[in-house]
């Protein structure tokens, strides 16, 4: 009681807050825990046939796999790509403000309207095909939207344009925490600029690497609004996956056992994005 | 041989010229300090020889070879810096061990360099531990081992005492001195401490601006400094200046400060004569003033009255703030003077070591 006097007024203003995210976020998600135990016929819980059906399910383990393989794909290109831009960002050159405000376009756009800009090019009368018809690399337009895995690159694609500017300001802020005198040292002591990178760049930017990677991967195993819009249903992911069971085909149940699978995957790289967090600031 | 020579040397950034026409020879196995105030542009002199600044015009040597556009590691040279820039992921023998194993040398080769290393600075123990968790001075001593491995021709060491507290650069400075009669090899050490300087140096520059107002031993700095700049850099508490008239009365030489009037020595006044009716700077240092009574009376041509300001009792000696006139002085006087704030006290100047400066170019003139 005397913490309610006390802080009364902080309690007031924290209220609404809790209460949005107890009713909007944290009660959804345990009853949507909760369904996925329970049988959609019965009521009975907790039962696993939820789980063993989508286990079973063909579309299920294909949503499984290509979330991966996106993952997978996407985030190594993205780190890579993400790199190599943030290494030349630390150079200075000529326009180099310029270059770096228009780097920071895609993240200011939302991810759908990227998406629906992703369907001009990736279209089946798209301007890809148009240009690799133009340089006769092709005789017929490919269908990028038709399954396998150039579908898949195509959404990664996608999605590398969308974050990889995100990775570089990530990888570019611990590039740029690294003090230049241990890169003079390197260079008294005779390293070469590959000897350099190999030596010192990469191990001090370790830790940012691997923040960077678990943020990453949290946000690519969500992935939604792409594969919805550029693939549809034909080539699912788990959170379509999960959207289609209960929009599409009426089943609550299994969405929910989806979802739950999506949850404990990004779940173990929370506390693993945590952990590292916790590592770093001992090391610093 | 591993001189360093610097010739008609000039760095500018951009606009701005940092270092005018430098011109100074290291002469091998000297150890040299370059002193400063910030900004000076000693450090760019340093890394200009480390090679981490290009030389805007001007040659520099190293040994017999013209160095102006040879990369670092090609210059055989090694580097202490001011926050010891030590691998923070490699621990202290991989730190020491980088240099030697880029140059392809080998294992066994390598290992005997480091632990020797370690046995000279006494971090045998540290090897296997990581930067972080070393103090302050354990890393400077990392630092210079992993410059010592390498047997470069020439050390460069940038104000690396600065980060450590003031018992421990006691200590390290007389065991990077004693590095230095051990390894005789040629050490640039910058600084902005002029106690640092006059103890270390064999010879010391001292810089103002981008250039050199002096280079040489430190007692001949302490005891001739070549200009005013010179004069109150080196030394503390720094030298007194006081403006005043140079008059001749009949063939003997007078300073007149307003305050006091003092005669120079018969042995000083050769190049007084140009400067009669001038207004001079006189220069003398705090411990250069006495004030034992007998002195005073013995000789009242270099005695005048001051009234003390502050006492600051250091234990073995005491700094004594004057005031005569309108001007204020700093003396070092013995402690067994009992003096208090407001006493009147008699001091002598010992005119033997009394400074003269022109005024208008601030160059010494005695």
């Amino acid at each position: 009681m005397k913490i309610l006097k006390t802080y009364r007024l902080e309690i007031i203003m924290l209220l609404p807050l809790v209460l949005y995210i107890i009713g909007f976020t944290f009660l959804p998600v345990m009853n949507t825990i909760f369904m996925s135990f329970q049988n959609p016929h019965t009521g009975a819980f907790p039962t696993f046939a939820n789980y063993q059906y989508i286990f079973g399910r063909r579309d299920f383990n294909d949503a499984f796999w290509n979330t991966m393989i996106i993952t997978g794909i996407g985030l190594t290109l993205e780190m890579t790509i993400g790199l190599v831009i943030a290494l030349m960002l630390t150079k200075n050159f000529k326009g180099r403000g310029v270059f770096r405000s228009f780097l920071l376009i895609p993240m200011g756009v939302p991810t759908l309207v990227s998406a629906v800009t992703m369907t001009y090019i990736f279209n089946i009368h798209g301007y890809l095909n148009e240009l690799l018809y133009r340089l006769h690399l092709i005789k017929i337009p490919v269908d990028w939207a038709g399954g396998g895995l150039k579908t898949l690159l195509m959404i990664v694609f996608a999605d590398m344009w969308k974050v990889t500017p995100m990775v570089v300001l990530l990888l570019l802020a611990g590039l740029e925490s690294i003090p230049g005198e241990v890169y003079e040292a390197a260079s008294i002591d005779g390293a070469s600029t590959w000897q350099t990178f190999r030596h010192v760049t990469l191990p001090l930017l370790k830790p940012s690497i691997t923040m960077t990677l678990i943020l990453r991967a949290i946000d690519a195993f969500r992935i939604f609004e792409l594969p919805m819009v550029l693939a549809g249903k034909n080539t699912p992911v788990l959170s379509t996956y999960a959207y289609m069971e209960y929009n599409a085909y009426n089943n609550p149940y299994t969405s929910a056992a989806g979802s739950t699978i999506l949850l404990v995957m990004i779940l173990i790289f929370i506390f693993g994005y945590l952990f590292v967090s916790e590592r770093n600031k001992e090391v610093i | 041989m591993s001189e360093v020579v610097f010739k008609n040397v000039c760095k500018n950034y951009g606009q701005v010229t940092v270092i005018h026409d430098l011109n100074l020879t290291i002469r091998d196995g000297e150890f040299l300090v370059l002193v400063g105030p910030s900004g000076c542009g000693k450090s760019t002199i340093l890394r200009m020889i480390a090679g981490l600044e290009k030389i805007t015009a001007g040659e520099l040597y190293i040994g017999d070879r013209l160095v102006n556009d040879l990369p670092p590691k090609d210059r055989d040279i090694a580097m202490v810096f001011q926050n010891y820039a030590l691998y923070p992921h490699m621990n202290v023998y991989e730190n020491m061990a980088f240099g030697l194993k880029l140059r392809r040398f080998p294992g066994e080769e390598i290992d005997r360099r480091v632990k020797e290393a370690a046995s000279i600075l006494r971090i045998e123990h540290l090897l296997k531990r990581k930067p972080k968790e070393l103090s302050g001075g354990q890393r400077q001593r990392v630092a210079i081992g992993r410059s010592i491995v390498r047997k470069p021709q020439v050390f460069l060491m940038d104000e690396p005492l600065s980060n450590l507290d003031a018992k421990l650069r006691v200590e390290m400075r007389a065991e990077i001195s004693k590095l230095h009669n051990r390894l005789q090899t040629t050490v640039v050490y910058v600084t902005h401490d002029q106690t640092e300087a006059m103890t270390m140096g064999e010879r010391i520059a001292v810089i103002k601006d981008g250039s050199i107002q002096q280079v040489d031993t430190p007692l001949n700095i302490y005891n001739h400094p070549a200009n005013m700049f010179v004069a109150g850099f080196i030394g503390s508490p720094a030298m007194n200046f006081l403006p005043c008239r140079v008059e001749r009365i009949d063939d003997e030489f007078y300073l007149d400060a307003q305050a006091f009037k003092i005669q120079v020595p018969k042995a000083k006044t050769e190049k007084l004569e140009a400067y009669t009716g001038r207004e001079v700077v006189f220069g003398f240092r705090p411990e250069d003033i006495h004030s034992e009574p007998v002195l005073s009376e013995t000789h009242a041509n270099s005695s005048f009255t001051g009234v003390v300001d502050v006492v600051e009792l250091l234990g073995a000696e005491m700094i004594v703030h004057l005031s005569t006139g309108t001007h204020s002085i700093i003396a070092k006087l013995d402690v067994r003077t009992r003096l208090k704030r407001g006493d009147k006290l008699q001091l002598t100047f010992d005119m033997n070591k009394i400074h003269l400066f022109d005024k208008e170019n601030e160059v010494a003139i005695l």
